[in-house]
């Protein structure tokens, strides 16, 4: 057999010749490290022959596009491509959902903003707003209406198979984000909104990550929008009950959507998760574990309230610039604590799961 | 994965696997020459394929040599692969045959094989 795999047609291969090849062969042994120590144990040797024989002669240092590849490979098989581990696999479920979980908080959240937001400002054209020139207007209405376009758009891509169009939009969210968080924001590390990014940073890794092009196909979509028409429904007749109870028909629409804004962007959700967390863990740690690290980011909120508290100022502890206008304003201790909750909902799914796994049959 | 989902690299690999086993450098040279060196497959979606691929058993590990103290993993293409390989050829074919039929009836004159003596329509 040649090199070529064909029979009958011995041929030289250009990189053995020479202490070139060896110096080459060990960087490509260096490169191969990238990959899980499993697989590289499987695939390794196989590996090296196809890298030498396509290396051409002389060649003393792997390319950029061979290292790209195998870089690639390799982040792959961690986020559970075919030929990665049970553990790879895992990880590559969690951040799945992860990334969907997360694009459709923010997709509702967004898009709960920017409907009322508009809903108002229609039913209170004022003066000012009637003065506004044009491009004002077209750059509020975009800023109101692409977050949560682009968020519910890269939940359904990703969902139903459009794995680069859904990418694409999940990176681009977070550069939207970043974009607006450097524009408004001076203390970036202690606030609100840095929370924000790193959430939407979060969901755009992990999105990039686990969807890539052989990771498996998500698992009954149609199961996905109905929980996320279910959750709207959840959403909007908790506000809406909140609304009808605690606001007076005469209440200023500006103020009920602000107040409506407040229980979606504060208690709500956590709750949700909290117990949709909760209610998974005795089937499979895979849920709790892709909530938990979807809120992770959130706790960069909890400092700042810690430091407004130990400044004195109480009134403000549960009060962020992103979230002060809120009816609740409690996000660090509803963040906390739902953290709390999921932390320990997979601790003991882990354990379950283990118990399980070493239990010997009667 | 199914049919319309599986990329032209992989329909290639499939391909370069058909007359018979090769190990991983034969296949990246078997591919670039069915793409007339327009695919040039590297290390790692090599292997993304060729672990996709076994899995779904359209490939399987045909034999293990040693040649000048390196492994060559030889593969080789299996019944069910053969089957998705033909369903996909066949599909491309006829998407083929209506492209080229339409730009005939457009007046287009197409190059190479697909030209005036072609007969892909």
């Amino acid at each position: 057999m040649n090199k070529n795999g064909e029979a009958g047609m011995d041929d030289e291969r250009p990189a053995d010749i020479g202490a070139g090849a060896d110096v080459l062969e060990a960087r490509y042994r260096r490169m191969l490290m990238l990959l899980p120590a499993a697989y590289r144990e499987h695939r390794g040797e196989e590996m090296i022959s196809t890298l030498l024989d396509g290396a051409p002669e002389g060649r003393r240092w792997p390319s950029v596009a061979e290292l790209a590849s195998l870089a690639a490979l390799a982040m792959r098989l961690r986020v559970g491509a075919q030929g990665g581990t049970r553990r790879a696999i895992a990880v590559g479920e969690v951040l799945r959902r992860t990334a969907l979980t997360g694009l459709l908080a923010l997709g509702l959240w967004t898009g709960w903003n920017g409907v009322a937001s508009l809903v108002v400002a229609w039913l209170n054209r004022s003066y000012e707003m009637r003065a506004l020139p044009a491009s004002t207007l077209a750059s509020w209405i975009a800023s109101d209406t692409l977050p949560p376009l682009d968020y519910l758009g890269a939940f359904v891509a990703l969902l139903v198979g459009w794995r680069r169009l859904g990418r694409f939009l999940a990176v681009a969210q977070a550069g939207f984000i970043g974009f607006a968080v450097t524009r408004h924001d001076s203390f970036l590390v202690l606030s609100d909104r840095m929370a924000v990014f790193a959430v939407s940073l979060l969901i755009a890794v992990a999105a990039g990550s686990a969807f890539h092009r052989e990771a498996p196909r998500m698992p009954v979509p149609r199961r996905w929008l109905i929980s996320a028409a279910g959750l709207t429904g959840i959403i909007l007749a908790v506000s809406g009950v909140y609304a009808a109870l605690a606001f007076p028909p005469s209440a200023p629409d500006v103020q009920l959507a602000e107040e409506i804004a407040g229980v979606v962007g504060g208690p709500l959700v956590p709750v949700l998760a909290a117990l949709f967390g909760l209610a998974r863990a005795r089937r499979s740690p895979i849920w709790p574990a892709a909530l938990l690290t979807l809120g992770a980011p959130g706790l960069l909120i909890v400092p700042r309230a810690v430091i407004i508290y130990a400044q004195g100022k109480y009134e403000n502890v549960f009060v962020g610039d992103l979230f002060s206008r809120s009816l609740w304003p409690g996000m660090p201790v509803y963040v906390l604590a739902t953290e709390v909750v999921l932390a320990a909902a997979l601790g003991w799914s882990l354990y379950r799961s283990r118990r399980r796994a070493t239990a010997v049959p009667a | 994965m199914n049919t319309s989902t599986r990329t032209e690299q992989v329909f290639l690999i499939l391909t370069a696997l058909v007359d018979q086993p090769r190990h991983g450098y034969g296949i990246v040279q078997e591919v670039a020459r069915l793409s007339n060196g327009q695919t040039q497959l590297k290390v790692g979606t090599l292997y993304g394929a060729l672990d996709r691929l076994t899995g779904e058993g359209l490939l399987a590990p045909d034999r293990d040599e040693i040649e000048g103290g390196r492994l060559r993993r030889y593969y080789r293409l299996t019944e069910q692969g053969a089957a998705a390989l033909a369903e996909d050829a066949e599909r491309l074919a006829a998407h083929a045959a209506v492209a080229t039929r339409r730009l005939r009836d457009r007046g287009v004159s197409l190059p190479g094989k697909l030209g005036p003596a072609g007969g892909a329509a």
